[in-house]
C-alpha cells in the first residue's frame, strides 16, 4: 500500500487524541474518585449506585437519628418511672407508719404532708417529665403538659369516667355525734347524739370539687348533664334494674344530716353524689346489680374549676370541655392508644412512649386526700375533746355547775366514742393507700417492665443497622469509588501513553526528502 | 530522412512534457495541506513517430504529457461519505445524550439530582417520625419536598431548552445544506464549462467533492455522475437526500424550515420546524434512512419511543351550519389515553391524524365511564371533517393518533417520563396528605401542586378518575374560576415544568398533614345478605354517617361517625388525635417503598429504570459513534493512500524532473554543438 505523510499524521492525530481521552477518563477518576461520572459510563454501576446511595441514606436516618432518639426518649421515660416507683416505696413505708396506732396530731399531719409531697412529686416532677421540650406522658399531646400549670377557671369539663366493680370501695363512716351547745348543754341531749358507724359502697371519681351545674353548651353539640351514671354489660347493653337515680347533695346538705348517707338516699334515689369530695356513694341494691351482672359503670360529671397542678381530663379520659374565653366546645375522644411510633427500621416502628394513665393512677391522689379528710375528721374530735376538757377543768365543781359538768363529761364521753370511730375510719383510710400503692406499683412494675423490653430490643435493632451501615458502605464504595492505587496507575500508564504519542509524532513529523533537497 | 533540425524539436517536446510534470508537483506540494486536495499526476506517453521509409523504420519524435489526471477514488469517496454520516449521527446523539444524563444522575450522593432529592425528601420524613411535632424538622421536610420538585423542574427546563437548542439546529443544519447545495449546482457549471474542451477540471471536482464530504455530516446523501450519452450534451450530476434531489446538475432544490403552530406532545416547546422542499414536495424528516446530524435531531427533538394516543374514532354530536362533523370522538384509547397520569397530548393545537388525514384540535374533553373504567375523549376540531376514513382490513374507522410515533427514546420521552412520576408521585402524596389534618389540626391542603404558567393561579387538583377539560376551569362570567387564588383543575394539567409545593405549606411546615384522624375501633363485618354490621349489630349508612336501622345516627365517645369510619363532632370537625398522631406521616413513609405506585415499582425504582435506559441507549451512541469513526478513519486510510500527497515522492519527483531537464537541455546543446560543427565548421 502507498503511505502518505497525512495517512502518518492523520493516524498520529488519532492516537493523540485516543491517549488523551484515556488521560480525561483516567484524571477524573483520578480527581472524582469515582468509577463514572454518567450512566453511559456503565450503567450497571449506575443504577446500583442509585439503589445502595437510597439504602444508605434510609439506614443512616434510622441508626444515627431515629433508633438514637427512641433510645434517649425511652430513657427518658425509664428514668422518670423509676423515681416514682421509688417514691411509692417511701409512701407504702409512711402509709404503714400512719396506720399504726395511736399518733399526736403533730405527728399525723407529719405524716400527712410527707404523703402529699410525694403525691405531688409523682405528678409534678416525673410524670409531667419532658424530653427536650416534649412531654413524655401525654400520648400526642406532646406539646400539652398533663398537669395545669396553674389555676384555671376559664375551662369547663365534662367527664367521662368508666369503673368497675373493683373501683367500688366498702367504706366505713361516722355519722351523728355530739358538738357543743350552749343552748342546749344537756347531758341528755348530748347522750341522744351518739355517733354510729355504718359503712356505705362508695367510688371515688377522679377529681373533688365537682361542679353541681352541667357543662355550658354552645351550637349543636348535644346539651350538658349535672350527672349521669349508667351501668352496662360487658358487651355493651344498658342494665335497667334497678332504674338509677342520682341524687345530687353539697356539702351543706350532708352536714344537715351529720353525714349520714342513708338520710339522702330516699325514694327511689339509689346513688348519692358528693360533688366536693367526687364521691358516688351506691345503694345495696345498685352494687348488687353490678356484681350480679359484672357491670361496668359509665359516669358523667362535671368540673369548672382546676387548681394547679391537677390533671388536665383530656389526658386520661374522654370528655368535652367549654372554653369561657373563646365560647367553643371541643370533644376528646378517651385517648387510649396514643403510640407515638419512630421508624426505626425498613417498615419497622417502635413504640416509645408510654401514656400517664396507664402507668399513674390517679388513685394516688384521692387515696392521700381521703387520708387527708379522715386525718382533718380525727383531728377536729381531738380538738373538741380538748376543749371540752378545758371546759371541764374551768368549771369548778359547785353544785350550780354539777348539771354542766354533767353535761360535759358526757360529751366527752360521746366525743371519745366518736374519736374511736373515727381512728377506725382513719386507720382504715391508711390501709386503703397501701393497697392503692400496691396496685399502683404494680401497673408501674408492668409498665416499666415493657418499656426495658422495647429498650433492648431497639438496641439489639441498632446494633443490626450499625452493621449494615457499614456493609452498605463498603458495598457502595466498592461499586462506585475506585480503588486510589488502581487509579494513580490508571492515571499514570495513561500519561505515560500520551507522551510516548507526542513523542513518535515529533519525530515522524520530522522531516520528509523535501529538507534534503 | 528526416530533418537535420528534428532533434531540436524532439528536445523541446520532452521540456515541454517534463516542465507539466514540475509543474504538477509544484502544484502538489503547495497543496499538501489543501483539504479535498487530490494528487494529480502527469500522465505522459511517446509521440506519434514519423514513418520516412528508410531501411530503419520509424522515427521517434519525443514525448508529450495527455493529460493530468486526478487520483481520486469514487468508491472510496461514497464509503467515507456514508460512514461521515453515521459516525456524525451517533456523536449528535452522543453529546446530546450525555447532556441529559447529567440531569438524571449525580455522580454522589451531595451532588444534586433526581435520587437524591427523592432520597433527602423521604429521609427527612424519617427524621419526622421522631418529632412529628417539631416545626423546625416540619420545615426541614418541606424545604426537601420544595427541592424535589426543584430538581425535577430543572430537568423538565432542561430538557426544554435543550428541544429548543435541538429545534434551532435543525434550522441551521438547514440552511448549511441548502448553502451547500447552491455551491455544488455553482461548481456543476463551472466544470462543465472547462470540460466542455475535453480535458478535466481537477482542483474544481476536487472542491465539490470535498463540500460533498462536509455535506454528508449533515445528511445522509447519494451522488450520481451520469457522462453525457455519446459524447453530447453536458455531463450531469445529482445530489439527492433519499429520493429527493438536493441538486440536479445546475439547479439547487432548497428545503424550508417552517415553524409549526401545533404540537405533537404537551410539553413541546413553540414552534418546531418541520420541513419542506421548495418546490412544495414533502420532506420525509422521519425517514429512517435520514442519516447525518439532521436525523439525530430530529430523533432528539421528537423521539417518543412510538408512544403516541390512539383510539378508533367516531363523530362527535356537534355538526356546523353544513352538517359537517365539529366534533371528534376518539373511544377505545390506548394506555396514554387512559392514564391521566400518561397523558401527554397538547391541551390545543395538537394534530389528530387518521390514515392520512390530518386535524388540528383546540380543545378536549374527556370523560370517564367508571364501569368500563375507560376515557372517552371529545375534541373541538379548527376545520370541519367530511368523513372519517375506514380502515380497510378492519372494516371499522381507521385509528386516530395525537402526534406522531418517533421510535427512539428523545426529549419527550424523558418529558413525558417526568411528567408521568411527577403527577403519580403527587397524586400519591396529596391523596394521604389530604386524609390527615396538620400541626393547627385542620384538614391537611394537597402539597405537591402546579402553577398554571399562563394565569399564574395556583392549581389543586381533583381526583383522576372524573371528567376533565384540557383548558382551565370557567366561571358562569366567562373568566377562569378561581377560588382564593386556586384553580381545581385535573392532573393533566400538572407537569414536571410547572409543579412546586404550595406556597401556603412551603411557608408553613405546620400545615404538613402528619396526623391521622380518630377512627372507630368498633369491628364492621357483614352478613350473609351483605348487610353492614357494627359490632355485630346491623347498621347503615345515612347521608354519609353510620346510622342505626331506625336511620338514628350511632355515636361513639360522643361523637358521630363517618362513612368512612373517622369520628366527628357535633360541628362536623373531624376528631383529631394530638399533635403526636403520626398515623398519617406513617403512610407518607411508606409512599417511599410503595412498589404499587408505578408499573416499575416504588418510585426510586422508577427513577432508576429512567436512569439505566437513558445510560444504555447513551452508551449505545457512544459505541456506534465510536464504530463508524472507525470505519470513516479506516476509509479515508484507503482514501488517502490513493489520493493523499506525499512530500516524499514530490521530492523524488521535483529531483526526477530536475534530472530530466538537464538531459533534454542536455540534448538540446548536443545538437547544437553537431549543427554547429555541421554548419559551421564543416566545408567551410
Amino acid at each position: 500500500m502507498r503511505v502518505t505523510n497525512s495517512m502518518i499524521s492523520n493516524s498520529s492525530k488519532a492516537h493523540i487524541d485516543n491517549a488523551k481521552n484515556k488521560l480525561l477518563t483516567a484524571e477524573n477518576q483520578y480527581t472524582t474518585q469515582k468509577k463514572i461520572l454518567r450512566p453511559s459510563d456503565d450503567p450497571t454501576i449506575a443504577i446500583r449506585s442509585l439503589q445502595l446511595r437510597t439504602t444508605y441514606g434510609q439506614i443512616m436516618q434510622y441508626v444515627d437519628k431515629n433508633v438514637q432518639d427512641a433510645l434517649e426518649w425511652m430513657d427518658t421515660t425509664e428514668t422518670a418511672m423509676a423515681n416514682i416507683d421509688k417514691i411509692l416505696t417511701n409512701m407504702k413505708e409512711r402509709l404503714n407508719y400512719g396506720a399504726e396506732d395511736d399518733k399526736a396530731v403533730d405527728e399525723r399531719n407529719s405524716i400527712l404532708s410527707v404523703l402529699k409531697g410525694y403525691a405531688n412529686a409523682i405528678f409534678e416532677d416525673s410524670a409531667n417529665a419532658d424530653y427536650s421540650g416534649r412531654f413524655v406522658f401525654t400520648g400526642y399531646r406532646t406539646d400539652t403538659s398533663l398537669l395545669f400549670p396553674e389555676d384555671t377557671d376559664t375551662l369547663e369539663y365534662e367527664i367521662v369516667e368508666n369503673f368497675t366493680s373493683k373501683n367500688i370501695d366498702t367504706i366505713k363512716y361516722v355519722s351523728g355525734g355530739a358538738t357543743y351547745d350552749e343552748n342546749n348543754n344537756t347531758a341528755d341531749a348530748y347522750a341522744a347524739q351518739v355517733p354510729k358507724q355504718d359503712s356505705a359502697y362508695r367510688i371515688q371519681l377522679a377529681y373533688d370539687k365537682c361542679s353541681d351545674t352541667a357543662m355550658t353548651v354552645t351550637g349543636n353539640n348535644a346539651a350538658g348533664q349535672v350527672i349521669s351514671f349508667g351501668l352496662y354489660t360487658p358487651d355493651g347493653t344498658a342494665v335497667t334494674t334497678p332504674a338509677i337515680s342520682v341524687a345530687t347533695c353539697t356539702q351543706a346538705q350532708l352536714d344537715a344530716v351529720d353525714g349520714d348517707y342513708s338520710q339522702l338516699l330516699t325514694g327511689t334515689d339509689n346513688v348519692l353524689y358528693l360533688p366536693e369530695t367526687g364521691e358516688l356513694i351506691l345503694k345495696d341494691t345498685v352494687y348488687q346489680a353490678i356484681h350480679q351482672n359484672g357491670a361496668e359503670i359509665k359516669v358523667t360529671y362535671n368540673k369548672k374549676e382546676f387548681e394547679k397542678n391537677d390533671i388536665r381530663p383530656e389526658m386520661y379520659f374522654e370528655c368535652r370541655s367549654y372554653n369561657r374565653d373563646t365560647a367553643k366546645n371541643t370533644t376528646y375522644v378517651e385517648p387510649r392508644d396514643q403510640e407515638i411510633r419512630y421508624e426505626v427500621n425498613f417498615s419497622q416502628t417502635s413504640t416509645v412512649n408510654i401514656q400517664a394513665r396507664d402507668a399513674f393512677s390517679t388513685d394516688i391522689y384521692r387515696a392521700v386526700d381521703y387520708i387527708e379528710r379522715m386525718v382533718n375528721a380525727m383531728d377536729e374530735v381531738e380538738r373538741q375533746i380538748s376543749e371540752v376538757d378545758k371546759k371541764i377543768a374551768n368549771t369548778p365543781d359547785i353544785p350550780a355547775n354539777q348539771s354542766d359538768l354533767a353535761a360535759y363529761k358526757k360529751l366527752k364521753e360521746v366525743l371519745e366514742s366518736e374519736k374511736s370511730l373515727r381512728r377506725g375510719c382513719m386507720t382504715e383510710a391508711f390501709a386503703m393507700g397501701l393497697t392503692m400503692v400496691d396496685e399502683v406499683q404494680a401497673e408501674l412494675n408492668v409498665a416499666i417492665a415493657a418499656v426495658g423490653t422495647k429498650y433492648n430490643r431497639l438496641q439489639l435493632t441498632f446494633e443490626r443497622l450499625s452493621d449494615q451501615k457499614v456493609d452498605t458502605e463498603e458495598k457502595l464504595s466498592n461499586n462506585e469509588d475506585i480503588n486510589i492505587a488502581d487509579a494513580y496507575i490508571n492515571l499514570t500508564q495513561a500519561d505515560n501513553l500520551y507522551q510516548s504519542s507526542l513523542m513518535a509524532t515529533s519525530r515522524i513529523l520530522g522531516n520528509n526528502l523535501l529538507n534534503y533537497i | 530522412m528526416p530533418s537535420s533540425f528534428f532533434g531540436l524539436n524532439i528536445a523541446k517536446s520532452g521540456m515541454s512534457t517534463y516542465n507539466a510534470w514540475l509543474n504538477t508537483t509544484a502544484h502538489n506540494v503547495s497543496n499538501v495541506k489543501t483539504p479535498g486536495y487530490t494528487r494529480q499526476k502527469v500522465i505522459q506517453q511517446a509521440t506519434i513517430p514519423i514513418s520516412y521509409k528508410t531501411s530503419y523504420g520509424m522515427v521517434g519524435t519525443g514525448s508529450e504529457a495527455v493529460r493530468i489526471e486526478s487520483q481520486r477514488d469514487v468508491y472510496y469517496d461514497d464509503k467515507y461519505r456514508m460512514s461521515t454520516s453515521n459516525h456524525i449521527k451517533y456523536e449528535t446523539l452522543t453529546y446530546y445524550m450525555q447532556s441529559m444524563e447529567s440531569y438524571v444522575y449525580a455522580k454522589d450522593s451531595t451532588s444534586g439530582g433526581m435520587t437524591n432529592a427523592m432520597n433527602d425528601f423521604f429521609n427527612a420524613v424519617k427524621s419526622l417520625t421522631r418529632s412529628v411535632a417539631d416545626t423546625t424538622i416540619r420545615t426541614q421536610t418541606v424545604g426537601f419536598a420544595d427541592s424535589l420538585t426543584k430538581s425535577i423542574q430543572e430537568m423538565a427546563n432542561s430538557l426544554q431548552s435543550m428541544q429548543d437548542g435541538v429545534n434551532s439546529e435543525i434550522a441551521s443544519t438547514v440552511s448549511q445544506i441548502n448553502a451547500y447545495a447552491k455551491e455544488i449546482a455553482a461548481l456543476n457549471k463551472q466544470i462543465n464549462t472547462l470540460e466542455v474542451y475535453g480535458s478535466k477540471a481537477n482542483d474544481l471536482r476536487d472542491k465539490r467533492a470535498y463540500i460533498i464530504d462536509q455535506l454528508s455530516e449533515l445528511v445522509d446523501i447519494e451522488v450520481t455522475e451520469k457522462e453525457p450519452v455519446g459524447n453530447k450534451g453536458y455531463t450531469q450530476y445529482i445530489v439527492s437526500i433519499g429520493s429527493a434531489k438536493l441538486v440536479d446538475t445546475y439547479d439547487a432544490y432548497s428545503i424550508m424550515c417552517e415553524a409549526q403552530d401545533t404540537y405533537y406532545k404537551q410539553s413541546d416547546v413553540k414552534g418546531l420546524y418541520d420541513l419542506r422542499w421548495s418546490n412544495g414536495q414533502d420532506f420525509d424528516i422521519r425517514s429512517t434512512s435520514l442519516g447525518g446530524r439532521l436525523q439525530a435531531l430530529f430523533e432528539l427533538r421528537d423521539g417518543n419511543n412510538g408512544e403516541v394516543f390512539s383510539g378508533i374514532p367516531s363523530p362527535g354530536t356537534a355538526t356546523n351550519a353544513a352538517g359537517q362533523i365539529i366534533e371528534l370522538k376518539i373511544e377505545d384509547v390506548n394506555e396514554i389515553g387512559n392514564s391521566i397520569f400518561k397523558l401527554d397530548i397538547p391541551a390545543a393545537d395538537g394534530v389528530i391524524s387518521i390514515g392520512a388525514s390530518r386535524y388540528e384540535y383546540e380543545s378536549f374533553e374527556a370523560e370517564w365511564d367508571a364501569a368500563t373504567e375507560k376515557y372517552t375523549y371529545t375534541f373541538k376540531l379548527k376545520q370541519p371533517l367530511g368523513t372519517i376514513p375506514v380502515d380497510p382490513n378492519t372494516g371499522r374507522n381507521a385509528v386516530a393518533k395525537i402526534g406522531e410515533a418517533v421510535d427512539f427514546r428523545g426529549i419527550p420521552y424523558y418529558m413525558s417520563q417526568a411528567n408521568e412520576f411527577i403527577r403519580t408521585f403527587s397524586y400519591r402524596f396529596n391523596e394521604v396528605q389530604t386524609s390527615g389534618y396538620d400541626l393547627n389540626g385542620d384538614q391537611g391542603k394537597q402539597m405537591f401542586i402546579g402553577t398554571d404558567t399562563s394565569s399564574g393561579y395556583a392549581m389543586n387538583f381533583q381526583d383522576p378518575h372524573m371528567n376533565f377539560i384540557s383548558g382551565l376551569p370557567m366561571n358562569n362570567t366567562g373568566g377562569i374560576a378561581v377560588t382564593d387564588g386556586y384553580i381545581t383543575t385535573s392532573y393533566y394539567r400538572m407537569t414536571a415544568l410547572n409543579t412546586n409545593v404550595d406556597k401556603r405549606i412551603a411557608g408553613d411546615g405546620r400545615l404538613l398533614a402528619c396526623g391521622g384522624y380518630k377512627k372507630d375501633d368498633a369491628v364492621y363485618g357483614e352478613d350473609a345478605n351483605h348487610n353492614m354490621l357494627r359490632n355485630g349489630v346491623q347498621c347503615q349508612i345515612v347521608g354519609g354517617y353510620v346510622a342505626d336501622m331506625n336511620g338514628n345516627r350511632l355515636t361513639e365517645g360522643g361523637c358521630f361517625i363517618r362513612e368512612d369510619r373517622y369520628l366527628e363532632d357535633a360541628e362536623g370537625n373531624k376528631i383529631i388525635n394530638g399533635v403526636e398522631n403520626s398515623d398519617n406521616l406513617e403512610i407518607m413513609s411508606a409512599l417511599e417503598s410503595d412498589k404499587t405506585m408505578f408499573k416499575q415499582g416504588q418510585p426510586g425504582s422508577f427513577l432508576q429504570v429512567m436512569t439505566s435506559t437513558l445510560g444504555v441507549d447513551s452508551q449505545k451512541a457512544k459505541v456506534a459513534a465510536e464504530n463508524a469513526k472507525n470505519i470513516r478513519d479506516a476509509v479515508d486510510i484507503r482514501r488517502l493512500s490513493e489520493a493523499g500527497v506525499d512530500e516524499d515522492e514530490e521530492g523524488q519527483n521535483l529531483i526526477i524532473c530536475q534530472n530530466l531537464l538537464n538531459y533534454q537541455y542536455k540534448v538540446l546543446s548536443v545538437m547544437n554543438e553537431v549543427l554547429d560543427k555541421l554548419i559551421n565548421g564543416t566545408a567551410v
